[in-house]
């Protein structure tokens, strides 16, 4: 385990070189709620009644913001390149696994993310403030259901994002998938249209597909917008989904594993 | 001058063997970008569902700028997009000293050797939407569609000098790896209409960063939400982003060549 | 000399580069507080080369034999000094000074990988202007000399290291430079592919008379091809002269190579000079210069000898004291 602690506190000595790209990837990730947050504003300041109004829905994508940035992984692009530059035969000779190593390094950048984005996004919801009721309508349950959710939410994310990746060992270029994959994600995990406002058909499908575990369900959680059977209900699917995910996972990186030795030379 | 429309079309040229070979990438681009493209169309189509007009935009105007949009970003992406991005590459290796040797103007080759000629394809849809989105429009004069053809070619030129202008940052940032997410965050910025931003906010994104410039001005020009006149200050912004980024890689060049070993 | 093609004086390149600590506290201190220091990669240098020479520039890494060749190439804007190649000051790079000169490095490429080499020629003849029959002919001619015809649509990643090379140099040469700067040109060749560059570079020299400047830490090169070098160390010139002269004014030793009937006691032979080898009855010894006739005398006077010569110290040898500082 030291290995990968001391992995850690090297992630966080090159983020700190790196700092300038830190900045504008978080921007990036904030980017999309951002934009959500504007196109609703804008349509319910057009005089429509909406089923969330213009208070909660800065507290929504402050909120989405807030979780997108800090679950983020981009396991993908990097398990991408260790496998088409030929570096994958490390992982297999060296007793260094590549899951936990890329934890360690995506850790680091999202511990110090969450640090630097919680303050900022306090900033911004205190300015907000002064023009606009907002309201945390939290209880100490939802708090408390809300982490669990949000870590599961986070790795959820980690091994769809490694099995993106992985898929390397197949596919010459991963981008279709990726790009196929974000899209999806854009438009039913919550980042840019609250699930609310998905039309009838859709949003009952939203239950049942991994995107909503991404983002959005955490924040139904905390802030009350799901209760009893149908709380039980998410919570479930999300087990589920996380239990997917790892299992494709290992799938994937066992069989890639197996193609990858037969090759050699 | 002739010389460098010679060269050009060399790189075009030699854009096209390349992609050649990608066929099955060409394809698959052409797959994605449709894709997105209903995507987005679904997304205005959600938007609407709950209300009629975002910030005095109607449905018709909104996916006539979608598709406007999508013209814009093909050839963006066709022209330089690719090109830029291999910029803080070249400076982290110090592979810009092959091209500073050559007698071309650096800035010029460095900006267009890496044409995406496939992006031609992906034109497609965004012109089938326009298209769709102008039978709820009504009818519009051939100088209707040159001032639109004038101001996204001045949107092209200025989102190429201040894209240009962060990839020569690069110069002072030895580890910028980043440049393609400042890309996708303009984009976000960029796929609706500055409008949405509030009154301040828009305020803010058309005239000190001329975002609004872009996109969302020519198209407000077509749709008759402000007068033909302010193409005028399209070309303004747009020859004042190509100075500023003539000026600063000129000045980074020399830092660059008086700093190093 | 009268009108060199190149002609540099007292030029110096210092640049400043910054040092961090290790560790994370190191990263965290850089944040707010910088250490920068100064290289002085070349001090005051001063030569001249003029046309149809092939100088070769040695020295050890860091030397600052790269650093010079920038500068003349216009990639470097010296921080004090005259520099004038072909006429004409490097850093200004004009396009009229460009399109006479070319630079080839050996570990990079300007050649595009991911297309046939045949490409990059294509476009390397339209940016220095190569009229069409020209352009056919001088490929045709320098592909041949290279023997690289048939890789020419070949994607360059798919060559080795040697055939990239050989198209490297027919995309430099194309457009017919008067003046060639080749740094480093053979690094991680083979040994045949090395020879064949080599013979090129002199062939390309003797028959279009250009002014080749070629840098190198394989004193192979050296050997082969350069008459006249410029021995720079530290950012100094140490030598610039013939090749064969260095030798003379470097080395204060010669080597007697000399082999006996019968084994020997090697502390009889202290007298004549120090031993540098042994190998049963074959000795190599080094004697003070001035003194090599008399020290073979007394050999042969003395000792069952069967064989004995007397040899210039090997020129690497020679270049690697003068690098460690002073004489042999």
């Amino acid at each position: 385990m030291g290995k990968y602690w001391a992995y850690f506190k090297l992630s966080l000595q090159t983020i700190l070189e790196y700092r300038g790209d830190m900045v504008i990837y978080t921007l990036n990730n904030g980017a999309m709620p951002l934009v959500g947050l504007l196109i609703w504003l804008a349509a319910a300041s057009g005089g429509a009644k909406l089923a969330i109004a213009a208070p909660d829905l800065i507290v929504y994508f402050l909120l989405a913001a807030w979780v997108n940035i800090v679950v983020f992984s981009w396991g993908s692009w990097y398990v991408y390149e260790i496998i088409d530059k030929g570096d994958f035969y490390k992982y297999l000779i060296k007793p260094f696994s590549l899951a936990w190593g890329f934890a360690a390094e995506n850790g680091a950048q999202q511990v110090l993310k969450t640090v630097v984005i919680s303050a900022v996004i306090l900033i911004i919801a205190v300015v907000l403030s002064r023009s606009y009721p907002l309201h945390l309508r939290v209880t100490p349950l939802s708090l408390l259901l809300f982490l669990p959710s949000l870590v599961m939410t986070g790795l959820i994310v980690f091994y769809i994002e490694l099995c993106l990746g992985l898929t390397a060992f197949w596919v010459y270029d991963i981008d279709f998938l990726t790009n196929t994959y974000n899209m999806l994600n854009q438009l039913l995990s919550g980042r840019l249209i609250p699930l609310v406002f998905l039309p009838a058909g859709l949003a009952s499908a939203s239950t049942f597909m991994p995107f909503r575990y991404t983002l959005s369900f955490p924040i139904e959680v905390l802030l009350n917008k799901v209760g009893g059977y149908e709380e039980l209900l998410g919570f479930m699917i999300q087990i589920i989904w996380l239990g997917a995910t790892f299992v494709l996972y290992r799938l994937l990186y066992q069989q890639g594993a197996k193609n990858y030795q037969g090759f050699g030379g | 001058m002739k010389y460098y429309l010679r060269i050009f079309l060399a790189l075009i040229n030699t854009a096209s063997k390349r992609y050649l070979e990608y066929r099955w990438n060409t394809f698959g681009n052409l797959v994605t970008s449709t894709l997105s493209l209903i995507l987005v169309i679904f997304f205005v189509d959600i938007i609407f569902s709950q209300t009629n007009n975002i910030a005095g935009w109607t449905k018709p105007e909104v996916l006539f700028f979608v598709g406007t949009f999508r013209v814009f970003s093909s050839l963006l992406s066709f022209l330089y997009l690719r090109s830029i991005n291999f910029i803080p590459k070249y400076i982290q290796r110090g592979d810009l000293d092959m091209f500073l040797v050559k007698p071309v103007n650096v800035q010029f080759y460095v900006s267009l050797c890496f044409t995406r000629v496939y992006e031609i394809i992906n034109l497609l849809p965004g012109i089938v939407l326009i298209g769709y989105a102008l039978q709820s429009l009504g009818g519009v004069s051939w100088e209707g569609w040159l001032l639109l053809l004038g101001g996204v070619i001045c949107g092209l030129l200025i989102f190429y000098g201040l894209y240009f202008m962060c990839a020569t940052l690069a110069f002072w940032f030895v580890q910028f790896n980043s440049l393609t997410s400042i890309y996708f965050v303009a984009n976000s910025f960029l796929c609706f209409p500055t409008d949405v931003f509030g009154k301040n906010g828009s305020l803010v994104f058309t005239y000190l960063i001329p975002l609004g410039f872009i996109v969302t001005v020519p198209v407000r020009i077509f749709l008759a939400k402000d007068p033909p006149l302010f193409l005028i200050l399209s070309v303004f912004f747009a020859a004042l982003s190509l100075w500023l980024s003539v000026k600063f890689w000129n000045y980074a060049l020399k830092h660059y060549t008086s700093a190093s070993s | 000399m009268e009108d060199p093609v190149i002609k540099v004086k007292d030029l110096k390149k210092y640049y400043r580069i910054h040092q961090k600590e290790p560790g994370l506290a190191g990263s965290v201190k850089s944040l707010f507080s910088r250490k920068y220091y100064n290289v002085e990669a070349v001090n005051d240098i001063s030569f001249e080369i003029g046309e149809g020479e092939l100088v070769g520039f040695i020295g050890p890494n860091g030397a600052g034999k790269t650093t010079t060749l920038k500068v003349l190439s216009g990639l470097l804007y010296p921080t004090s000094g005259y520099v004038r190649v072909l006429g004409f000051e490097p850093f200004k790079r004009q396009p009229k000074f460009q399109k006479q000169f070319s630079l080839v490095m050996g570990q990079k490429n300007q050649l595009w990988w991911d297309l046939p080499a045949w490409e990059s020629f294509i476009l390397n003849k339209e940016i220095y202007e190569v009229p069409d029959n020209q352009f056919e002919t001088i490929v045709h001619e320098l592909s041949e000399m290279l023997e690289i015809k048939d890789i020419l649509k070949v994607q360059v990643r798919k060559l080795s290291l040697g055939q990239r090379m050989k198209a490297e140099l027919v995309a430099a040469l194309l457009h017919s430079p008067k003046v060639l700067f080749l740094d480093e040109p053979t690094i991680g060749l083979d040994v045949v592919a090395q020879k064949k560059m080599r013979d090129f570079v002199k062939e390309y020299n003797q028959q279009y008379k250009a002014t080749i400047i070629l840098t190198s830490h394989y004193m192979g090169d050296v050997k082969e091809l350069c008459k006249r070098v410029i021995v720079i160390d530290k950012g100094i010139i140490l030598y610039d002269g013939l090749l064969e002269k260095i030798v003379e004014k470097f080395a204060a030793h010669k080597v007697i190579k000399v082999d006996f009937e019968k084994p020997i006691d090697p502390e009889k032979l202290k007298n004549i000079g120090e031993i540098k080898e042994n190998e049963e009855m074959h000795y190599l010894i080094h004697v003070p210069r001035k003194e090599a006739p008399k020290r073979a005398a007394k050999l042969l006077d003395n000792f069952p000898v069967v064989d004995l010569t007397i040899e210039e110290p090997p020129i690497e040898d020679v270049i690697r004291q003068v690098f460690n500082g002073g004489k042999v």
